[in-house]
């Protein structure tokens, strides 16, 4: 009976162990999952609030047909130009498309950084309402 | 002495047996518990990761009254791909249908843009866009037509 007993405990030691480090790698996983997504979050919402940029100028020239909004990014951080949603009377447009999208210091770059100067310009469209969104969503208009 | 053998090994058998039981039951049970604690916190990562808005400018949103259709711009804000299939659109709190294009990508990764064509009869005047991704991430627009 004592030796019945003893296997008893054992098998039962055994399978709650078992179980424990079951669960405790469910856990481990469970929570190093949710510390990289709040870690992301965390950088995400520093960048979001790091973010600003605004209208710097803007004009239409009638003869030309050309309509020109110049913005500046006064954050502290870069905005990649791939990034950047372009709309134009309220509709999407490729940068390429209608549009002349550059950073006025450095052409050929992609990465707009902080201080520079994003120049949109649009021919054929007439007098048009041009507004830029970031990876953040958030979106700086020029207004006709 | 046969028979004190005998009952001793019916008694350590059914001992075994008892205890491979409550073993079996207890780790299948903590194994549910596992599995459930790392679906509920693959879920709360996933919804932390996942953000979207909609960017249309409020002023100048497209609204064609002939074919009843309006086009929202939905931008994935946050770091996880997302699916047009797990997007709601409400206008006016009513549930719309719609139709979906990912523009200039084949996927609606982060910083891609949705555009959602709503199929919805709109008077002029002023109404609210909801995009609602599941489960409870949310953006709204007000806009005038």
């Amino acid at each position: 009976m004592g030796f019945a007993a003893v296997a008893g405990h054992v098998i039962i030691l055994v399978a709650a162990f078992s179980a424990g480090i079951l669960l405790a790698g469910a856990i481990n996983n469970s929570l190093s999952s949710q510390i990289d997504a709040r870690n992301d979050l965390t950088e995400r919402l520093t960048d979001a609030a790091r973010a600003d940029y605004a209208l710097e100028s803007e004009g239409y020239t009638p003869s030309t047909d050309r309509t020109y909004a110049n913005f500046t990014n006064h954050g502290a951080h870069e905005i990649h130009l791939d990034h950047i949603t372009l709309l134009i009377d309220g509709i999407h447009h490729a940068h390429d498309d209608i549009a002349h999208v550059e950073i006025r210091e450095t052409p050929t770059s992609n990465i707009w950084m902080p201080g520079e100067t994003l120049e949109i310009m649009t021919e054929n469209q007439g007098n048009a309402n041009i507004t830029i969104a970031d990876l953040y969503g958030l979106a700086t208009h020029r207004r006709a | 002495m046969s028979s004190e053998v005998g009952s001793t090994l019916i008694l350590f058998i059914a001992a075994v047996g008892l205890a491979g039981l409550v073993a079996a039951g207890l780790t299948g049970a903590i194994g549910q518990m596992a599995l459930s604690v790392d679906d509920r916190g693959q879920s709360l990562a996933d919804a932390i990761s996942t953000d979207l808005a909609i960017v249309n400018d409020p002023n100048n949103v497209p609204y064609d009254d002939a074919q009843n259709e309006l086009t929202l711009y939905v931008k994935n804000t946050g770091s996880k791909s997302l699916t047009s299939e797990d997007l709601l659109i409400l206008i006016n709190g009513q549930h719309a249908p719609f139709t979906a294009t990912v523009l200039e990508h084949d996927k609606w990764t982060k910083g891609t843009v949705l555009q959602v064509t709503v199929d919805v009869d709109l008077d002029s005047g002023d109404h609210t866009a909801r995009a609602l991704y599941t489960p409870n991430i949310a953006d709204t627009l007000e806009f005038r037509v």
